[in-house]
């Protein structure tokens, strides 16, 4: 979509405050398309600046912002009354790294690769702004590109403690969370009350919650969806306003819940690791007969696990569980945690095996993937280690894999 | 006479200059030993031209295999040869890219014919004469017939691969699930054209690229290179290949 084609920056905020309370309400009614049902719609959503509820916010005066990490608090954004949609930025459709390969070169991570070459190619003018965090340093050296190259007009930066340990980390990443709100009313002249807030908050553990009935959907013992639709049902709540979503995510359970279970499977799988809304990996487990049935990805299950508190300070509620929640692999100190997860996400979808799965040159989750792996065999689970670049082409490869892996374990 | 010699990792390319003009080249395998590689470009030149090493002023060796060359020698950076063989070349050019077996090098000039940017590839010889290759015989083709097999193409395939190794693989597994030879080919020159694409744009450039090296031989990766970096693209007149060997005797063809 055109960025030409948006009212300019100050007047739209004014603009749409007046208006802003309606913008999610009136999209749900003529949002274009009459599929079938709300899973066809949600999966079959098409991403970033052709999709139909970005195209209508920001036709709307609504501002869109990208963000990078699960560090960082969209309610924050989704509570602000100029009106900001936060997308969660995925590369899914790139198909080569030739322009972002002249600033970032081929050893680093492939997916901060494809988001920048997107970038560049203009796939994320549609963008107002975008939120990037020092999570981990591919990720974070990308600012610089964004900034001179893309030319990404709202660029900040949270800063994230490696550590939950102590008082004052939280201190320092409530502080930073602050600021980034603070750069927000500086751009846009915007601050959103601490009801706002409230009501945002709200609707992100809505969201939380109905992701994670969908969730029981798979794991429980007669699934009623596969990984990949489940996948791209999340995907789509990236590209969402999370109102609507939720609205259509209900419709989808009770849709899925009529629909006959998906009883004949291979094997009960369940997918970790970092980012990845790029369904390869899981159409070549399910292309064996196998079904993802849960994951601990973090653009997946963790993504959406731990509510905010809707009690006290909305602000400290907000950052508190956006810190501490289920740890990404650069936090120190935090293994245990992240085990005791991985374990009890297996035992309640009772899975027959773990498929990890990274991307080259992601340290963290390099050793990560391979503690997790080795403590969970020593507790009877059946682990595979797999890596694969986000634009992952070699389907034979991994499929040799995840067949060898399935006949060890018996199925 | 001057004998200009540059020691590849595939190919030793020598080429005899009189007076600013080539009168001869000639190429042999490099095969590991530069020594014999050189023994061999001087009985090579003695047989088709009977140019005995005591009729050439000077021999100038650049290359890889240049410091484990033991006959006594001048000897010329790769670069600089090749910044002077692209002055020397009609019309002269202030950008040159010189792909070979196992190194992409690409480079600007100043007017005076400075060497003032550079760049060659990383470690990965995905852009490289090697790659091909290693990726021809695992599709069973040759270079030579590569480029009409190439044309067949009807369908875009991207491959992932970081380099020449994982490159194979994605072939390997495309072969198994029945994609055209076609297809797979013309999906490694769009690969090596958009790798070697990229080193191009890592360096400001003016006026058109001068492309030499083995793979400058190959007409669908000129094209390519022309249509990923959006440059003109000239290929050197002289021999592709000669590029380095003729650059290394103007070293001296200037001293005279």
């Amino acid at each position: 979509m055109n960025i030409d084609g948006t009212p300019v920056a100050e007047d739209a905020g004014n603009a749409v405050c007046t208006s802003g309370a309606t913008v999610g309400s009136t999209q749900s009614g003529d949002c274009g398309k009459a599929p079938t049902g709300a899973v066809e719609e949600l999966a079959g959503l098409a991403l970033r600046g052709d999709n139909p509820y970005i195209e209508d916010w920001k036709s709307m005066g609504g501002k869109v912002i990208g963000y990078t990490c699960s560090y960082m608090p969209e309610e924050l954004l989704h509570a602000q009354p100029c009106k900001i949609l936060p997308v969660r930025m995925g590369a899914v459709g790139c198909s080569g790294t030739e322009d972002a390969d002249i600033y970032l070169h081929k050893y680093i991570c492939s997916f901060t690769r494809c988001l920048l070459q997107l970038g560049i190619e203009g796939e994320f003018e549609f963008l107002d702004g975008m939120v990037i965090t020092d999570a981990c340093d591919q990720m974070r050296r990308t600012y610089e590109y964004w900034r001179d190259e893309v030319g990404m007009d709202f660029l900040t930066m949270l800063s994230v403690p490696h550590s939950i340990e102590g008082e004052h980390r939280f201190a320092w990443y409530l502080e930073e969370v602050r600021r980034m709100g603070e750069s927000i009313a500086e751009k846009y002249g915007s601050y959103p009350s601490s009801q706002r807030l409230r009501e945002s908050i709200a609707v992100y553990n809505r969201y939380r919650k109905l992701m994670l009935e969908l969730y029981t959907l798979r794991s429980c013992a007669h699934p009623k969806l596969s990984g990949s639709e489940a996948m791209r049902i999340a995907r789509a709540g990236f590209n969402m306003p999370k109102e609507l979503f939720n609205e259509k995510l209900e419709q989808a359970i009770s849709e899925l819940s009529s629909r006959p279970a998906l009883d004949d499977c291979r094997a009960r799988i369940m997918i970790g690791g970092s980012y990845l809304d790029d369904t390869f990996l899981i159409d070549i487990i399910e292309s064996t007969g196998a079904l993802v049935v849960s994951d601990t990805l973090c653009s997946g299950r963790k993504y959406v696990d731990s509510m905010v508190d809707e009690e006290g300070d909305p602000m400290e509620a907000l950052a508190d569980r956006y810190f501490k929640h289920i740890a990404c692999p650069r936090m120190m100190g935090q293994f245990a945690s992240r085990l005791d997860f991985t374990r009890r996400i297996a035992e309640e979808a009772s899975v027959d095996g773990i498929i990890f799965h990274r991307l080259p040159f992601c340290d963290n989750h390099a050793v990560e993937n391979t503690m997790e792996g080795r403590e969970l065999e020593k507790l009877g689970f059946a682990t595979l280690n797999l890596e694969s670049e986000y634009v992952a082409t070699d389907e034979g490869r991994i499929k040799t894999r995840v067949q060898a892996f399935l006949e060890k374990i018996g199925k | 006479m001057i004998l200009g010699c540059d020691i590849g990792t595939s190919f030793t390319k020598g080429a005899v200059l009189d007076g600013g003009e080539l009168v001869d080249s000639i190429r042999v395998p490099t095969e590991a030993n530069p020594d014999k590689a050189m023994r061999a470009v001087l009985d090579g030149l003695r047989e088709q031209s009977k140019l005995d090493s005591l009729d050439f002023d000077e021999t100038v060796v650049t290359g890889w295999g240049e410091s484990r060359v033991s006959m006594p020698h001048a000897s010329f950076s790769v670069l600089n040869s090749l910044a002077r063989a692209s002055l020397w070349n009609d019309p002269p050019c202030r950008c040159v890219l010189c792909l070979g077996a196992q190194n992409s090098v690409v480079l600007s000039l100043n007017d005076k014919g400075r060497v003032m940017e550079y760049r060659m590839n990383d470690k990965c010889a995905s852009g490289c004469g090697k790659f091909l290759e290693i990726i021809f015989e695992a599709l069973d083709i040759s270079v030579e017939e590569s480029v009409a097999i190439a044309e067949a193409a009807d369908k875009k395939i991207t491959l992932s691969g970081q380099c020449a190794v994982f490159y194979e693989s994605d072939v390997v597994s495309l072969i198994n699930a029945g994609e055209s030879v076609a297809n797979i080919t013309e999906a490694i020159f769009e690969a090596l054209t958009k790798t070697v694409g990229t080193l191009c744009k890592k360096v400001k450039t003016r006026g058109p690229v001068l492309v030499g090296g083995g793979l400058a031989n190959n007409s669908r990766i000129v094209g390519g290179i022309e249509a990923v970096t959006g440059k003109p693209v000239q290929v050197f007149g002289a021999g592709p290949d000669l590029m380095g060997a003729i650059g290394a005797a103007l070293s001296v063809e200037a001293a005279l």
